[in-house]
């Protein structure tokens, strides 16, 4: 290599001469343009906002433990869990409606700002929206005969829609809350009458919070539990009588929770013994709410760690066991679901940002296959009679389809998509399965 | 008013203050853009959504100091978004010419016309990527570690591309160069 240091010193100014063009003539439309739009709360980067002195100072010191005692009580309830695993493993699951397996209808996902539907081979591809608005994160309530989905006026409307209910078909929409801001991780009542989601409020936009409406718009939203926590990514249980949510405190670096309360915010317990930095993977805005309810009711799987290293935990429903791990590695684990009978799930592995891959696994962790690679953040869907798999590949690289995967033989079939997809409109990216009886 | 006092105010939702923040810096920022685009329009889309992501998520900058280095990490990364998704369409190349740089004033024209021809062809040659990392370091002025983690890229891919770029320009890749003020500094969110 021949040493001419002369052109180096100089390539700041002579990248300047090369680079420069006429004086930018669009400062005034970039303006009207952030004038027009709100900016994202602050609970929306709970891992920015902590400080490197946070992240550096050495822990606190911690109580010393007494081990020998947790040891014995460690080691009865493991008798007691080995019995319990003896006696109910040999019973076949009975799971009540509207849960367990069933038929599978049509798929719903959103193309090119609507909401449409296609049979599972891909066939049938129609509209079932087509009024005025972008449509976002399309979903079925658990009998199939209705369908959640958001509103945003304009591609650029970031964060701010409105959340309506119509029939399976598109038809009879309704709004039920106009002011669905940043909402993450809607989920339906079992009987249907009911929506639980997250969201901050325009007018406390800071605050992110739980909501309960009504699904036919008999009475607003109401906000329930602690008005003065934070809460995310709530999840109605099989039984509709509770809400499992991350409660957290933006003020302290470790306070992610899994926690529970009943439906009318009552009775608010703490399921997780740990306390994490982090939840979510790379972020809620994209669905990966962290929380999926075992479909019987009794457990919860749940994504948390720190902002570089999470992994999949399982917890006993009912606050008894604390909390173990199912998925971990040097990666992120993530977006973990049950499969409808709750045999199986499926979670994504990846690094913090990164496109992320699918796994599937038992439902205690083990026997780990990796299925596809390079998806978009949203969480995976199972098809109601378990065969089949939904993901989004990486929209970076404009693939422009869904896919639905057969789990047994590997078979993919896309679905193709258009429109822009926008990275904070949450749901752009989602798809939701219809659920229907078993003949 | 200084930029931090206009980074804070902004952070509380003052647009006139991040309007002010943006008057400052957007010629740079298109500067930047159409070194790695090399395509004027392209580049406007780049610097709009750069300084649109900017107000939107500046709540979430954690370092108000590093205002500066973190719009430039936004708008490269806007850039290479759009390369990616617009890879198919004809490039328009809105370089200046070559012989529009001479000018009288200089020094040395012959010196100063041969190494800018060097350099553009260099730059034609990389993909936006290998731009991108030429442009933070030496126009931007971000550390090579800051320019790794800006790209999500390991340092070692950094140094090594950095590295056959200069070499394709005939320079001595370890001589020191100085760097704008702002480029010290810890990172940004």
């Amino acid at each position: 290599m021949n040493a001419d240091p002369r052109v180096e010193n100089r390539l700041p100014r002579i990248l300047t001469d090369l680079g420069t063009g006429a004086t930018p003539d669009y400062t005034d439309s970039i303006l009207a343009r952030t004038a027009a739009t709100r900016q994202r709360p602050s609970w929306m980067f709970t891992t920015r906002l902590l400080t490197m002195t946070a992240i550096t100072s050495p822990a606190a010191p911690v109580r010393r433990v007494p081990l020998r005692t947790i040891g014995i009580a460690a080691l009865l309830l493991l008798a007691l869990a080995v019995g319990a695993l003896l006696t109910v493993g040999n019973q076949p699951r009975r799971l009540p409606p509207p849960y367990g397996l069933a038929t599978t209808g049509v798929v719903s996902y959103v193309n090119d700002g609507q909401i449409w539907v296609a049979a599972a081979d891909g066939s049938g591809r129609r509209a079932i929206t087509t009024t005025a608005g972008v449509k976002g994160l399309p979903l079925f309530s658990r009998d199939g005969t209705r369908i959640a989905f958001l509103t945003y006026a304009s591609v650029f409307s970031l964060g701010h829609a409105s959340l309506s209910v119509a029939d399976a078909d598109g038809r009879g929409s309704m709004v039920i809350d106009p002011d669905a801001y940043f909402i993450n991780t809607p989920s339906w009542s079992p009987d249907g009458r009911l929506l639980v989601y997250g969201k901050a409020s325009a007018t406390d936009e800071e605050a992110g919070r739980v909501y309960v409406a009504a699904s036919d718009g008999s009475s607003p939203p109401r906000l329930v539990g602690d008005p003065n926590a934070f809460a995310v990514a709530p999840v109605i249980s099989p039984d509709g009588t509770r809400i499992a949510f991350f409660r957290f405190d933006p003020a302290r670096p470790e306070s992610f929770q899994l926690t529970v309360m009943d439906i009318d915010g009552s009775h608010a317990l703490g399921l997780s013994r740990g306390a994490f930095a982090d939840i979510g993977g790379a972020g809620m805005e994209h669905g990966t709410p962290g929380i999926a309810w075992s479909p019987d009711g009794t457990r919860i799987l749940f994504g948390a760690g720190s902002p570089d290293d999470q992994d999949v935990f399982v917890v006993d429903a009912g606050g008894v066991t604390p909390e173990r791990v199912i998925a971990t590695g040097p990666q992120l684990e993530y977006a973990a679901t049950w499969s409808p009978s709750g045999s199986q799930v499926a979670f994504f592995r990846g690094e913090r940002f990164d496109f992320p891959d699918l796994y599937v696994a038992a439902a205690d962790g083990s026997s780990q296959r990796r299925i596809a690679t390079h998806l978009s953040w949203f969480t995976p869907q199972w098809s109601p009679d378990e065969r089949v798999i939904a993901v989004v590949p990486n929209p970076d690289l404009n693939r422009g389809e869904i896919r639905l995967i057969d789990l047994a033989t590997d078979e993919i079939v896309p679905i193709p998509i258009a429109g822009t997809y926008i990275d904070n409109q949450p749901g752009a990216d989602t798809v939701s399965f219809q659920r229907l009886p078993l003949p | 008013m200084d930029q931090r006092r206009l980074v804070d105010q902004a952070r509380q939702g003052d647009h006139d203050a991040f309007a002010e923040l943006v008057r400052g810096s957007i010629a740079r920022l298109d500067t930047a853009a159409r070194l790695i685009l090399r395509d004027g329009e392209l580049a406007r889309d780049a610097v709009q959504d750069g300084l649109f992501r900017a107000w939107r998520d500046l709540r979430g900058l954690r370092e108000p100091d590093r205002f500066d280095a973190w719009i430039y990490r936004l708008t490269v990364n806007a850039c290479l978004d759009i390369a990616r998704r617009r890879r198919r369409r004809p490039i328009e190349v809105e370089i200046v010419e070559i012989t529009e740089l001479l000018a009288p004033s200089l020094p040395d024209p012959s010196d100063e016309v041969a190494d800018r021809i060097l350099v553009d062809g260099v730059m034609r040659r990389l993909d936006e990527r290998g731009r991108s990392i030429i442009v933070l370091h030496y126009f931007v002025g971000l550390p090579l570690s800051e320019v790794a983690s800006c790209l999500d890229l390991p340092l070692g891919t950094v140094k090594s591309r950095l590295s056959r770029a200069l070499a394709e320009m005939r320079i001595d890749a370890h001589e020191p160069v100085p760097l704008p003020a702002f480029a010290s500094g810890g990172s940004a969110s």
